[in-house]
């Protein structure tokens, strides 16, 4: 089911590739608390 | 009994020890058959069960803790080497990332029950970020339950052990080879899956080059799709990047546009 979306494509060598192109790079602040990993 | 068994059994204690530490840094050696032999060999007056159960453990918490650690200092890229032992590194890293974030320190305990996690779990603890106090207790009490359980069905049931390991010795023609090419089977069949998947991803994929002119562009809306974890452990994402987990698709996909392409990236 391509639920209306017309083409969908991975990023070849994901995030780890960009990153290592030397690519932007943007900070994340909004991400999930850690809710159940315990220090 | 083999010359090799003999020895063995006069160096059961570091056989023991040294089987145990080799198994849980990661090399295929059967460690649950010694821990109901020691069981066994303890019934029978040969070994002394607390001592077989403190080498196991200290042998497991030392490569543990080597993984604990390796996942602390080198997070993701540890886990991704541990599941490449596994036969489906492709879904392993974000199952067991998914069953840390549902049951937390819990999944030491249960670790060592569950084949496959029992390496993973340790390089996981250390990713998220636990302390070595917490890390060690837990996963030192998921190890005396394991192999308690296997001492203990050694002690009690040794000899009747013993005469089902006669009966699969004699067997062990036939039964082996059965099981050897059922376990090729499955290799093939995992391999084979494998290679279909990259083939289609080949096709479809989008290079980093193409990705970047297309965000310059407009022309393409990026979805993030690494597990929280793994963004929080990295601190950043590729910028544009909407995020997204893999269990919010269903709910959320209404607010990919549908006027561009889409393209996502894990790690």
């Amino acid at each position: 089911m391509n639920r209306g979306i017309a083409r969908v494509r991975p990023l070849e060598g994901g995030y780890d590739e960009w990153k290592r192109l030397g690519y932007p790079l943007e900070a994340v602040e909004d991400v999930a608390p850690n809710t159940v990993l315990v220090r | 009994m083999t010359r090799l068994a003999a020895l063995a059994l006069q160096h059961a204690y570091l056989v023991l020890f040294a089987a145990t530490l080799l198994q849980q840094l990661g090399l295929p050696i059967p460690v649950a058959p010694l821990l109901v032999g020691a069981g066994a060999l303890a019934h029978a007056g040969k070994l002394t069960l607390a001592v077989a159960l403190l080498l196991y453990c200290l042998a497991s918490t030392l490569a543990h803790l080597v993984w604990f650690e390796a996942g602390r200092l080198r997070g993701q890229s540890v886990l991704k080497l541990v599941c490449k032992i596994s036969l489906e590194p492709d879904t392993c890293v974000r199952r067991t990332q998914n069953l840390f974030e549902r049951l937390g320190p819990k999944l030491l305990l249960a670790a060592p029950f569950t084949p496959g996690l029992g390496m993973v779990a340790p390089p996981l603890a250390g990713l998220s970020g636990m302390t070595v106090a917490r890390f060690v207790p837990i996963d030192v009490a998921g190890q005396i339950l394991w192999a308690g359980v296997l001492m203990s069905a050694g002690f009690f049931l040794g000899p009747q052990i013993a005469l089902l390991l006669g009966v699969l010795q004699q067997l062990a023609g036939s039964l082996g080879a059965a099981l050897a090419v059922l376990l090729a089977v499955y290799v093939i069949w995992k391999l084979v899956k494998r290679q279909r998947l990259f083939a289609e991803l080949r096709v479809a994929r989008i290079t980093p080059q193409e990705l970047r002119s297309g965000l310059e562009a407009g022309e393409v809306f990026l979805v993030d799709l690494r597990h929280d974890a793994e963004v929080r452990g990295e601190g950043f994402t590729i910028p544009g990047a909407f995020r997204l987990s893999l269990e919010d698709i269903e709910e959320r996909h209404v607010e990919i546009p549908r006027d561009r392409d889409v393209a996502l990236f894990c790690s």
